[in-house]
């Protein structure tokens, strides 16, 4: 059913990943993506992936599991795969047919794009699957959060993004309904042409929106009944505090950096 | 206008964790003209069972039949969704337009009604529901009170003339004098020769309007007949989590303290039998 | 005292009063229940009773606070908790237990002493199993009583349910209903605002709003012994009491009885056994 998509694809899991501090973890991949870019050869590429495939078999997720959620982005590296084959200029010709021309410096920098893609997703998606939203999102806060003294709404952005990821399946459901509520008065959403689909789709959204507005001022009577009143003076139930294996986490980057540094550019 | 459910199953996918079974050879005949109650607990299937009558869901096997057309019928679909109309649980939520008559119109619009026959479909609707039109029709829905609003979604079923009318949960959060017109216009409707499913959680709502009940539990229909014969095994009705009307369970209680009381589904027919009773000795 | 109402007036605007007029004080540890049809101002009330809404004229006073004082807002919250009516709007995280621990963050309790109130709190309306679900996975019910247990995890000295059996199936309102009991078994005050009958029955006092106005305080037991002044306010009564009112009619009287077993009772009295 619609309400059992998760948005973030966790899987849940206790490996050592899982149990990394999630402000440490965001840090980790942030890390790791300078690192992408940092390597410029085949070789910094193979120590990037050795990282990835490490950290994915220590988190316990299958192999399996992890390559599939990299699946619906298969399209966009095709696409800026071929853009490179294609648009990229170079000398060494290896094929030409008509007007189009492959050369080697394209093919090569077109491969060189669509790996470091691969590999930039795969650390953010190792990042997605091994923390839970909400303490994805807590460790988003409280990163922002020295940056609140100069104004910077790192808890209201951290409270929106919860009330967010908590209204999503409801609000599918509800999308749910009220369509099948109006194709029982004889709506039509499927056919007809794109402009005139478009129109169509009004009186699923009017509800929609109404219903949205109506769950936020609820919603909002609700919080302040139970004394929301911003982010000042709250405390929090759960505590993250610095592990050691944060500190090994941290370790570990610096090597395969430095390791990338020295071999790998 | 008969509705059919022949042998009807129905399975969600689970999303890769396997399926659940929603309905498992479900045969069920809802005759012409009665008010037909479906009951069950939370997830017995009942609201999946009701959308296979407009052709909402469509049956993994089995059949259904409206009218004798069968609603697997892609090209029937429009046809069996202006005979068979369906009031979703909360329906003022569906409501979408500027004015009361534009959203009450949109149904019979879909089915081509133009013209003076539309003026003619929207206002019986309203006067139906209880709604003047000369004050409504040019109001915005979204300025009526919660029980107006109901009613409003309601016209805007009732503008199509369905011929059947299915009702999920039709006076949830509804006061006492809402639930009393709502029942008054269950009736109207009755009398007008239509049919109509009431699917509900409030036992003694559906005994009160219901000719005949359907008990669904697990996906299956494990009872059917008339109120009187439904509520009559409360160790059954509680099998499958379910509550018994009052009356009925009053009777219960009483013949357990050793009176003869007779069956009673609605505390009407339980004080004549009490009365009776009474006098009698 | 729990709440002091004054001459207690509430307007939206110039030309729309909620509330007029509303003179009454509650006791602590009392369980009063709230009916009249829709649009009486028995919501308003409610929202007056934990400062969401503060009097036009007149005051309110909780606990001897007075809720308009900017002040006391915050204080008059954690002492008056609400549930609403939507379960799906009053939880605010994606984790049951992190939505109960909300209140108190708010109230800036230390996390040590949150964690075991928010377990508490769980345990207490039997959901301490569900304590990592996403609400969403949750039956009507069972939301209803994790939003009862956020407002428990403040400490409260009273309950106000708004008409929060209203979207239940008959289990979930049994399930919420026993938690309200509990809560006035333990000492805390409860108001429960209903469009059920039944459900006011079992209150101690029961108020009846008309038009903004405090038309009848009783206690049930009185109050249901007028039933077309009931009907009269748009308003229905038990079915025991309907039942009674057949059998007086016939010119038998089956007493004061409230509810099905002291219904079944006087009739033991009424019937001679055969």
């Amino acid at each position: 059913m619609l309400k059992d998509i998760t948005l973030g694809q966790y899987y849940p899991g206790e490996s050592p990943i899982h149990a990394l501090d999630p402000r440490a973890k965001i840090l980790l991949t942030i890390a790791y993506i300078a690192a992408v870019f940092v390597a410029q050869s085949y070789y910094g590429f193979l120590i990037l992936l050795t990282l990835v495939l490490g950290a994915v078999i220590l988190s316990s997720i299958p192999v399996g599991f992890f390559v599939k959620t990299l699946k619906p982005l298969r399209w966009i590296i095709l696409f800026t795969f071929i853009l490179n084959v294609f648009f990229v200029p170079g000398e060494s010709v290896i094929f030409s047919w008509w007007i189009i021309t492959i050369t080697r410096e394209a093919l090569e920098r077109a491969i060189f794009l669509a790996i470091r893609l691969v590999l930039l997703i795969s650390g953010t998606s190792l990042l997605t699957l091994s923390t839970s939203p909400i303490l994805l999102t807590d460790g988003i806060e409280r990163l922002l959060s020295p940056l609140s003294r100069f104004r910077f709404p790192a808890h209201e952005l951290a409270m929106m993004m919860t009330i967010a990821l908590r209204f999503i399946p409801t609000l599918l459901e509800e999308a749910q309904k009220i369509m099948k509520a109006q194709l029982s008065r004889g709506a039509d959403f499927e056919s007809g042409n794109p402009v005139k689909r478009a129109k169509n789709l009004v009186p699923l959204l009017v509800p929609l929106f109404v219903s949205a507005f109506r769950r936020a001022e609820e919603l909002a009577l609700a919080m302040e009944a139970r004394c929301y009143h911003g982010g000042e003076g709250r405390t929090r139930m759960r505590v993250l505090r610095y592990e050691h294996r944060d500190f090994i986490g941290f370790g570990v980057m610096a090597a395969f950096i430095a390791a990338i540094i020295v071999l790998g550019r | 206008m008969p509705i059919v459910a022949e042998k009807l199953t129905y399975d969600y996918s689970q999303g890769g964790l396997g399926v659940t079974h929603a309905l498992k050879g479900v045969d069920l005949t809802i005759p012409d003209g009665c008010v037909y109650g479906i009951i069950g607990h939370t997830g017995s299937g009942k609201s999946t069972l009701v959308q296979h009558f407009n052709g909402l869901l469509q049956p993994h096997s089995g059949r259904v039949l409206v009218d004798s057309l069968d609603a697997s019928d892609k090209k029937l679909l429009p046809q069996i969704r202006q005979k068979v109309g369906m009031v979703f649980q909360y329906p003022e939520y569906q409501l979408f337009e500027e004015t009361v008559f534009k959203d009450v119109a949109f149904g019979p619009m879909n089915h081509g009604v133009s013209g003076e026959a539309l003026n003619f479909a929207v206002n019986e609707a309203l006067l139906l529901v209880g709604l003047e039109p000369d004050l409504f029709a040019s109001k915005s829905p979204f300025e009526l009170s919660g029980g107006e609003k109901r009613r409003v979604a309601l016209a805007g079923v009732l503008s199509m003339h369905p011929k059947a009318l299915v009702l999920d949960e039709p006076m949830a959060g509804m006061d006492p004098q809402g639930r009393e017109l709502f029942s008054q216009l269950i009736r109207r409707l009755k009398a007008d020769g239509r049919t109509l499913v009431v699917v509900s959680h409030h036992m003694d709502e559906i005994a009160e309007i219901c000719d005949y009940i359907a008990v669904l539990n697990e996906g299956e229909v494990v009872l059917n007949g008339t109120p009187s014969a439904v509520f009559a095994d409360l160790e059954l009705l509680s099998r499958y989590s379910l509550d018994a009307p009052f009356a009925a369970l009053m009777a219960h209680k009483l013949r357990e303290r050793g009176f003869r009381i007779q069956n009673a589904v609605t505390v009407k027919e339980l004080g004549a039998s009490l009365i009776a009773e009474l006098k009698r000795c | 005292m729990m709440f002091e109402a004054n001459e207690v007036e509430y307007e939206y605007s110039e030309h729309e009063r909620a509330l007029a007029g509303v003179t009454l004080s509650i006791n602590r540890g009392e369980f009063l229940a709230v009916i009249g049809r829709n649009g009486s101002g028995k919501s308003t009330f409610a929202k007056l009773l934990n400062a969401l809404l503060v009097p036009s004229r007149g005051e309110l006073r909780v606990m001897g606070l007075l809720t308009a004082d900017e002040s006391n807002v915050l204080k008059v919250r954690q002492m008056a908790g609400m549930v609403f009516q939507n379960p799906d709007n009053q939880l605010v995280t994606t984790i049951v237990e992190e939505d109960v621990a909300f209140g108190p963050e708010n109230l800036g309790v230390p996390s040590a002493e949150i964690r075991a109130r928010v377990d508490a709190a769980l345990e207490k309306v039997g959901m301490t199993k569900y304590a990592r679900y996403a609400p969403h996975m949750l039956s009507g019910g069972q939301k209803q009583r994790v939003a009862i247990a956020g407002i428990l995890a403040m400490r409260p000295d009273a309950v106000i349910f708004d008409e929060s059996t209203a979207m239940l199936d008959p289990k979930g309102r049994r399930e919420v209903m026993s938690a309200l009991t509990q809560l006035h078994s333990e000492g805390i005050t409860v108001i429960l605002i209903t469009h059920f009958m039944e459900e006011a029955a079992q209150a101690q006092r029961v108020l009846v709003f008309e038009n903004g106005r405090l038309a009848l305080d009783a206690p049930p037991r009185e109050l249901f012994k007028d039933a077309k002044r009931l009907y009269e306010l748009g308003l229905s009564v038990p079915h025991a009491v309907e039942l009674r009112e057949i059998l007086k009619d016939a010119g038998f009287d089956a007493g004061s009885a409230l509810n099905m077993d002291e219904m079944v009772e006087a009739l033991c009295r009424l019937l001679p056994k055969n």
